[in-house]
């Protein structure tokens, strides 16, 4: 009998192994909810403080935004903008859909303009010119009695 | 069970060739003897160096919430207390372990002065260490002026005005450090700038060297 074996079958009758076994566990685990205890903290400390916009529901008065100008708003938390047009009103993402820049209304051109790569999409969001594959994002609204109500259900 | 083990020893083959890591760890860790008859009093130049580590820890957090600016300084250090999650703690952690770290680099200090050990062939260990004694207590100084209190405020008063005593030159200094006649926002930035980033680069840099120097000397072991 080699010295590795005699030593497992020592440690096997005296249960040695066992035990040393027992202490790794124990080991590990005041050793796991330490680490836990640091760690927990620090990932609170660091998560993003409150004030997420939830508003699932804008409502803006009609004469609010003069015809050709746009106004600036947060819906669900994206930058977003209606856009009266003179004859009608658009509700639309700003979100580029190429890399997630902001883009900005052209009141002269009638076009949204992406300051990052100088796409362009039309008043109703399709792609003119540049990068990006898809439309903007419009947001469902409804208008009545002189109040624009953004978001809720479709209509 | 044997796989993770084997695929462990494979990746460790594979640094160990590439570092050499194995052969610093044992020279300075698993093979390394402890002195004899060394008492737990030599463990506060080490448990300093725990306090410099948590400092810089809890420092970098309450950086990512604190403004440096006359007007913020005392709303943003209540934000951290009040409204963060945890930043009691964080904030608690750096301004008392800041006094914890002082009492351990003094007490490291009286014990190397008590024993002698500064001789001989250790003389600028003890010169970096005043060096890094008096960083620290700098440190200690520069961030009580941070959260801009009444505290802060007089207490930074008080400590550029000292240099106002030395003939000459005093009021040239106390301008100089206080960037103005008075305390100001000027103060405040430049405290900040010190705190944390300027003079811990310095103290990292006599840290290395006493650090070094200490790895070649070895601890002095009692008579």
């Amino acid at each position: 009998m080699n010295e590795e074996a005699a030593k497992e079958v020592r440690e096997s009758e005296t249960g040695y192994s066992s035990r040393r076994r027992f202490l790794h566990i124990i080991l590990a685990g005041v050793g796991g909810v330490s680490i836990a205890a640091v760690i927990y903290p620090i990932i609170r400390y660091l998560a993003p403080l409150g004030g997420d916009d939830k508003n699932v529901v804008v409502v803006f008065d009609e004469n609010e935004v003069m015809p050709g100008e746009s106004k600036l708003f947060t819906y669900k938390g994206e930058p977003s903008a209606l856009v009266n047009l003179g004859n009608g009103f658009i509700v639309t993402s700003l979100v580029c859909t190429h890399l997630g820049c902001l883009v900005k209304w052209q009141a002269d051109k009638k076009v949204f303009l992406c300051p990052c790569h100088a796409a362009t999409f039309s008043f109703d969001g399709k792609v003119l010119s540049g990068p990006p594959q898809s439309p903007l994002e419009s947001i469902p609204f409804k208008i009545s009695a002189g109040k624009i109500t953004i978001g809720g259900e479709k209509g | 069970m044997k796989i993770i083990v084997g695929i462990r020893e494979h990746v460790l083959d594979f640094l160990d060739e590439r570092f050499g890591f194995r052969e610093v760890l044992e020279k300075n860790l698993t093979k390394k003897l402890v002195p004899k008859k060394l008492t737990w009093f030599g463990c506060f130049g080490g448990l300093a160096l725990v306090m410099f580590i948590l400092q810089v820890g809890t420092g970098v957090f309450l950086m990512m919430y604190y403004r440096s600016t006359p007007d913020e300084a005392f709303s943003s250090v209540q934000m951290i207390k009040e409204e963060v999650p945890y930043g009691w703690l964080i904030q608690r952690l750096h301004s008392v372990g800041s006094n914890v770290m002082i009492i351990l680099v003094m007490l490291h200090m009286l014990r190397v002065l008590y024993k002698g050990i500064y001789k001989s062939p250790r003389e600028l260990h003890w010169v970096s260490g005043m060096i890094l004694l008096f960083m620290t207590t700098v440190m200690g100084f520069t961030g009580y002026a941070l959260p801009w209190t009444q505290l802060s405020y007089w207490a930074a008063t008080v400590g550029t005005e000292m240099p106002g005593a030395i003939p000459f030159i005093g009021e040239m200094l106390v301008h100089f450090t206080r960037g103005g006649p008075q305390l100001s926002g000027v103060t405040l930035t430049r405290f900040y700038a010190l705190h944390v980033v300027g003079i811990p680069a310095i103290m990292l840099m006599f840290m290395g060297a006493h650090f070094v120097m200490i790895r070649r000397t070895g601890i002095c072991t009692p008579l």
